[in-house]
């Protein structure tokens, strides 16, 4: 329990980023320190999470301040088998339970970002036109505009924040770029798909309030996005 | 607000001690699990095992059981989103790719010996199987992926272009430690090596081709009719568009 509350303390170090500190985590990954970053990622993607779907109606900001760490929790589920062997194949010299701890570092450092921003994003919310009434489209792209800004602040800042410690716990010159680069492209290819699963999570105000979509599984995200691309060119070439 | 405590900063182990060289020659544990730590890690152990170690035939064996578990995991996984019945899946993966190691054994022994190394068969056998064993371990790391996305589709184009992709990135992979090995073993030439990666990934696709489907239903285990396996996927391509 001490250690744990130790590691909830030090939690703040990974918005710092300093390599010289974080590598003595990632050399012990503790189960202390696993669970603290589980515990950010839980606490800040579900208080984001509310603010995301709180516009469209207080229920679904209750579905989303579930579903945005189901999200982070379900693509490290998915990619952590291969991000381990990844982490040792390219020459990283992390195990799995580093590489564990790795994502949920980066995840975490994500989640404080964006848990520490959503007061603001909730009040920004709270002082929105509601949907249906008078400027509401307005709002509804103003919205979207700020949680897409925010999201990409805080994923963008979370990796510059991490890259230089995998950098410094590389066995190999050379391994941290390529490993870097491999959970990074596994993480977004995978974590699209399950966000596509996963959607709604803001609600357009024309569809129905629901946790899940009823065609969760009738296509990818991928086949959708081919779908978007190629659509154009067919009708022009009718 | 209280601040957290920042540690001083101490130099840390990894950046005090001479990084270890994972292609060195040292030898190793017995067992699978050390066999399959040494497969991703220290691929240098094995090549200890194979040519200078005590243990070659058992680091064999455990490669070709690592192989074969890894093929079964991945060949379950595209059992439960195939539309066949679910062993098919599992034994013309497993048996396809065991079959096309097999006959690519010797054209890697004279390739090698091309490339500038002399090793016993046994030892070649034991590199063919570190390439089948690795790629089979990236396979397994790519299986919940697979099922992701082959659960969230009614497509057989979309599981099926992603499981091509995974099998092209763990061949990879698999080829890749081949030409590590080489260069540990003072390869002179890369080229006759590369080559061979390339005939290996051609000779696992045109398998896959003679014993299809391995995805969709067929009135058969086996095809009727043969085929080359780039006419067959433009096949497959052009049936779905339509």
């Amino acid at each position: 329990m001490k250690g744990i509350l130790q590691s909830l303390r030090e939690l703040p170090l990974l918005c710092q980023g300093r390599p010289e500190v974080l590598q003595r985590w990632l050399e012990d990954p503790g189960a202390s320190r696993l669970l603290a970053c589980a515990a950010a990622i839980l606490l800040g993607g579900a208080a984001y999470g509310l603010t995301l779907g709180f516009w469209r109606a207080p229920l679904m900001g209750g579905f989303v301040a579930v579903k945005l760490p189901l999200l982070i929790f379900l693509t490290l589920l998915t990619n952590g088998l291969l991000n381990g062997m990844l982490a040792q194949v390219l020459g990283s010299g992390l195990g799995f339970r580093q590489t564990l701890l790795a994502m949920l570092m980066s995840f975490a450092s994500f989640a404080l970002i964006t848990g520490a921003l959503s007061p603001l994003a909730f009040m920004v919310v709270l002082q929105a036109p509601q949907p249906g009434g008078a400027g509401a489209a307005a709002a509804y792209r103003n919205i979207l505009l700020m949680h897409v800004t925010i999201i990409a602040f805080a994923g963008v800042t979370a990796h510059r924040r991490f890259y230089p410690v995998l950098r410094a716990v590389s066995q190999q010159a050379g391994a941290a770029p390529r490993v870097f680069a491999a959970w990074l492209a596994g993480n977004l290819f995978v974590g699209a798909q399950w966000s596509w699963n996963l959607r709604p999570f803001f609600g357009e105000p024309a569809k129905p309030l629901e946790f899940i979509r009823p065609d969760w599984n009738r296509s990818t995200f991928y086949e959708f996005l081919w779908e978007k691309i190629t659509a154009p060119r067919q009708t022009q070439t009718r | 607000m209280n601040q957290p405590d920042i540690p001083a900063p101490t130099p840390s182990p990894a950046t005090c001690h001479i990084k270890p060289d994972p292609m060195a020659l040292l030898p190793m544990e017995p067992g699978t699990g050390n066999v399959i730590a040494a497969l991703l890690k220290t691929p240098g152990a094995i090549l200890h095992e194979l040519t200078g170690g005590g243990r070659p035939r058992l680091v064999v064996g455990s490669l070709i059981g690592i192989t074969l578990m890894g093929l079964a995991v991945f060949g379950g996984i595209t059992a439960s989103i195939s539309e066949s019945q679910w062993w098919h899946p599992v034994v013309k993966i497993s048996a396809g790719t065991l079959f096309a190691a097999v006959i690519c054994l010797p054209s890697l022994y004279i390739f090698a010996a091309l490339s500038g190394i002399i090793l016993p068969l046994r030892a070649v056998a034991g590199l063919l199987f570190s390439v089948t064993g690795l790629s089979a371990l990236i396979l397994t790391g790519f299986t919940p992926l697979i099922w992701v996305l082959g659960t969230s589709t009614a497509s057989v184009i979309v599981p099926g272009a992603l499981l091509l992709l995974v099998w092209l990135i763990a061949v990879f992979f698999g080829t890749g430690l081949l030409i590590r090995c080489g260069r540990a073993l003072g390869m002179t030439h890369r080229l006759h090596l590369m080559l061979w990666s390339g005939m290996f990934l051609l000779v696992t696709l045109q398998v896959s081709c003679a014993l299809r489907p391995i995805l969709g239903a067929g009135k058969s285990f086996m095809p009727q009719e043969k085929k080359f396996f780039l006419e067959h996927w433009a096949e497959q391509i052009r049936f779905a568009g339509d």
